[in-house]
């Protein structure tokens, strides 16, 4: 069965996981939030290139029954909000390592 | 032709490449090991119950065919590409005193 609110729930999951880590462990990606959005914005329009030409030259194809329907140039927005949210994601396990790793080199 | 496997190769190469020249030097780190093992794990729990559920279909002539079980193989090494800048980028913009958005 499809459900048309799926990938976005996924996406909230992931924010809202990754705003709980960061509150739990005072890590510096939530507490910095500007310099993280300047260190995930070039990251992402790169990324979210690559999946726009990956879906022009087929490499791959979105199941529209599990999005919401919105489309930007051929990306369902959920896809576009994948490039914001798993680089915070990333960013914060990041941290979190160097955190529990001692800044060991 | 294995384009997909190709453009993966050219980013994790690109990445490693802006880690020397812009001297962030993240993946010699311990820490990368960590975090990197993390992101790969939750990427494989999380990307093949999306393409089991059928979120997408992958083109599997666009790839080396190897499938994990369900994900080709490129798509953790696209998720590695994406971690590895996005770690450089964080350690850039940290660093960097003339930055104005620290």
């Amino acid at each position: 069965m499809s459900m048309f609110w799926e990938y976005s729930l996924y996406m909230l999951a992931v924010v809202f996981g990754t705003v709980l880590v960061n509150l739990a462990f005072r890590l510096k990606p939530l507490r910095k939030i500007r310099l993280l959005i300047s260190s995930i914005l070039p990251v992402s329009l790169v990324f979210i290139l690559w999946d726009v030409l990956a879906v022009y030259r087929g490499h791959w194809s979105f199941n529209m029954g599990h999005m919401l329907g919105i489309v930007v140039i051929n990306q369902p927005l959920e896809e576009v909000v994948f490039f914001f949210a798993v680089p915070f994601y990333y960013i914060t396990i990041w941290e979190l390592s160097k955190k529990f790793s001692g800044g060991k080199k | 032709m294995i384009e997909y496997t190709l453009l993966c190769i050219v980013a994790l190469a690109a990445a490693y490449f802006f880690d020397h020249l812009l001297e962030t030097r993240v993946g010699r780190r311990r820490a990368f090991l960590y975090a990197l093992a993390m992101a790969l794990l939750t990427q494989l729990v999380v990307d093949n119950l999306t393409a089991w559920r059928g979120f997408w279909n992958f083109n599997m002539y666009m790839t080396l065919g190897v499938g994990i079980p369900v994900i080709p193989l490129e798509n953790l090494l696209f998720g590695t590409a994406l971690f590895y800048a996005s770690v450089i980028s964080w350690e850039l913009s940290s660093r960097n005193p003339a930055n104005v958005f620290k």
